[in-house]
């Protein structure tokens, strides 16, 4: 299928070398390569969202279709599609019609994982086409990689890829709480002092804090070789050396969102013929819950849970709650009966987006913890 | 009941062992008349078991004891209803080979009921059967337990007698699918956390089902119609004894009852949250919205109630405390 003559946000005056890419037949490995080619030779950067989806992506984007946008399947090879946003952005009070291009590849090995990958210009991903697909939410579903798992990806980009340092130049960072005097040192939002890894994992965790995103150089003898920039939903960003960060961030989030999937599927009692609950665990570690304060800021944490009801049912000494998220109407009991624990049970309906969205405001707002069956506690 | 679930060298609930709740049983033709010789037709203990060797247990539970000592003999006599013949336990003859009787009490109130039943024992009170009383309470170690101790009396099991004896902590977090399933027995729970109830498990659903709850805020609404009986049904199947014990039978009650659904209904038509759709009144409106909080918002709209007043009930015939 034709792709030419329909880019509108080129600057004027420049070559065209994204639409002879995008004209290319690709499979999954030729995608990755050949965005690996084309960042050798030419200022571009590639942008990737990795997600899941009960619904193959051909048939979920058909039906996007509204007044300000539309998307288009313009070519469909092995494991991959091309696809072209037209949006509505406004520049003042003029409304001009815009577009891009981005593929969607789909995961080899797991059949309900895929990446959108573009390599148009931050605006339409900031603008368009990211916005796009979180908007998509519960049909796609994103991740969040918790701090400890963002560190190990990073310690391994390194140590794969012989970097002597990865140095943070960029981070947006946020506090789940504040306690008085542990905030005290202010960090700038976005500009991030040159730190080292470990010590701005260290102060972050310290904080009892998350990176939203993290924008870093990999180093060489010195020089930076390379800058990826990777936030807590899995959006990766690189402007080189693509197919080493591919490998190393974008694949294991795949392998994560997966997991997810497997993890947090068949846990509505209405899946089992006898009505069963199938409940989750969060583990904190020990005493988490050994202050009663800390029921408190619990509560209060999971009351801003946003688009849901959550209701107290008790708050001391232990804690049990209601929640009903209205996204898509999964119902969930949450209890802590013990200091170091969270239980989640999931009731007629528990999605698996909805059960991802409540443990990750948890891990957002309130603690990180390791995720387990229930049945792993009993025994 | 979970003593004698919970089997704790496999680590694994029996399935083995049968339990259930407010189940109808008809007594013997001596014990059929009450003092004052009218018909007894039913007796409905508050939990029982069969265990596979055809022998019961029946028990009674009373999270709080009335205060006043003169109506504690009425218990007794409740209990010794018990001590007899029993026909309608889930056999295929509805009668057991032998079963004892229990009564679980908070343990603030244990001992004086134990003294009351040694000095009434033998006069007003006559029980044949083994019986024994069981206090309880909930502890915070922590973790939450709750701590179950034989007072007096002895259980035909042995090993659990044996337990009982110098009391078991119970951690709640082994129990938690129970605690989340069931969520309503023989008694009417407060008005509020039974339209919480209503509204989060049976409304919601059908407001899920019509594709339109993903894009509703907060100024709109979505009218759901239900019959009673979906109601009736809907919280029978997911939140009642039914899931411990899978058998319909005409001796076990379907809960919730139809009379506490009409009362909610009727309080979500007063409250302008729903409208009967026909005259019969077999079927409702409820106008769906989006709230913070559910059960905070039927609370308030109950403040008037006298269901505020009194401490969330779990078994029948407590005062509030």
């Amino acid at each position: 299928m034709e792709t030419k003559g329909v880019r509108n946000n080129l600057i004027p005056g420049r070559f065209d070398f994204i639409t002879p890419f995008y004209d290319q037949d690709h499979n999954r490995k030729s995608l990755i390569d050949g965005l690996d080619s084309l960042l050798l030779s030419h200022d571009l950067g590639v942008k990737s969202i990795p997600f899941g989806s009960e619904r193959h992506p051909s048939k979920l984007l058909a039906e996007v279709r509204s007044k300000s946008r539309s998307i288009k399947l313009l070519k469909k090879d092995e494991g991959v599609q091309l696809y072209r946003m037209t949006y509505n952005s406004k520049e003042g009070n003029e409304i001009k019609e815009e577009n891009g291009n981005f593929f969607v590849l789909e995961h080899p090995d797991y059949n309900k994982v895929y990446v959108a990958l573009t390599i148009e210009s931050n605006d339409f991903f900031r603008r368009a086409m990211l916005p796009f697909f979180e908007g998509l939410y519960p049909h796609v579903m994103m991740t969040f990689i918790t701090h400890k798992r963002l560190k190990k990806l990073l310690e391994k980009f390194q140590v794969e890829n012989h970097f002597s340092d990865l140095i943070i130049t960029r981070a947006s960072h946020k506090f789940r709480f504040y306690k008085k005097g542990k905030h005290d040192k202010i960090v700038p939002m976005v500009s991030w002092p040159k730190m080292d890894l470990e010590e701005a994992f260290d102060w972050v965790y310290k904080s009892n804090g998350w990176f939203q995103s993290l924008q870093f150089q990999g180093i060489r003898q010195n020089s930076p070789i390379t800058e990826v920039s990777i936030t807590r939903q899995g959006v990766v960003r690189a402007a080189n050396m693509f197919s080493k960060v591919f490998g190393s961030f974008v694949l294991p989030i795949c392998k994560t969102i997966h997991e997810n999937i497997e993890f947090f599927g068949n846990r509505s009692r209405r899946d089992h013929i006898d009505l069963s609950a199938k409940p989750l665990v969060i583990d904190f570690g020990p005493d988490q819950f050994a202050d009663s304060s800390e029921n408190i800021e619990f509560i209060q944490s999971l009351k801003r849970l946003n688009k849901a009801s959550v209701s107290v049912l008790h708050g001391n000494p232990y804690i049990h709650l209601s929640v009903v998220d209205y996204f898509d109407g999964s119902t969930f009991d949450l209890w802590v009966l013990n200091s170091r624990q969270l239980v989640i049970v999931p009731q007629m309906k528990g999605s698996i987006s909805s059960i991802k969205r409540v443990i990750n405001h948890v891990f957002d707002t309130y603690a990180e913890g390791d995720i387990l069956d229930y049945k792993e506690i009993l025994n | 009941m979970n003593f004698f679930r919970y089997d704790p060298v496999r680590k694994e609930i029996r399935r083995d062992v049968i339990v259930f709740q407010g189940r109808k049983f008809i007594p013997s033709p001596q014990k059929s008349l009450n003092r004052e010789g009218e018909k007894i037709n039913y007796v409905t203990p508050d939990i029982g078991i069969l265990l596979p060797s055809k022998n019961g247990v029946i028990g009674e539970v009373k999270k709080s004891f009335p205060s006043k000592k003169e109506r504690w003999l009425k218990i007794f006599e409740q209990l010794m209803k018990y001590d007899d013949d029993l026909t309608g336990w889930p056999t295929s003859d509805e009668k057991v080979n032998s079963h004892d009787i229990v009564l679980i009490l908070h343990i603030s109130r244990a001992v004086a009921v134990n003294e009351f039943y040694d000095t009434h024992k033998g006069t007003e009170i006559e029980i044949k059967r083994p019986f024994s009383i069981v206090e309880f309470s909930r502890s915070n170690e922590g973790k939450q337990f709750y701590f179950f101790r034989k007072v007096s009396g002895g259980l035909s099991e042995e090993a659990i007698d044996n337990q009982l004896k110098y009391g078991v902590q119970v951690p709640m977090d082994v129990f938690i699918n129970l605690y989340s399933t069931i969520k309503l027995y023989d008694d009417e729970p407060p008005l509020p956390y039974f339209l919480q109830l209503i509204w989060e498990n049976v409304v919601l659903f059908k407001a899920a089902e019509s594709g339109r709850l993903e894009r509703l805020r907060k100024n709109q609404k979505i009218d759901i119609d239900l019959e009673i009986e979906t109601i009736i049904e809907e919280l029978h199947r997911g939140f009642s004894f039914r899931g411990l014990y899978d058998n319909e039978s005409e001796r076990q009650p379907k809960i919730p009852r139809r009379e506490w659904v009409y009362r909610a209904c009727y309080k979500l038509v007063e409250l302008k949250e729903a409208k009967w759709s026909d005259e019969d009144k077999t079927t409702i409106i409820v106008f769906f919205r989006l709230y913070d909080d559910v059960l905070a918002h039927f609370t308030e709209c109950c403040s008037g109630e006298e269901e505020d007043d009194k401490q969330m009930k779990l078994f029948k015939n407590e005062e509030p405390e």
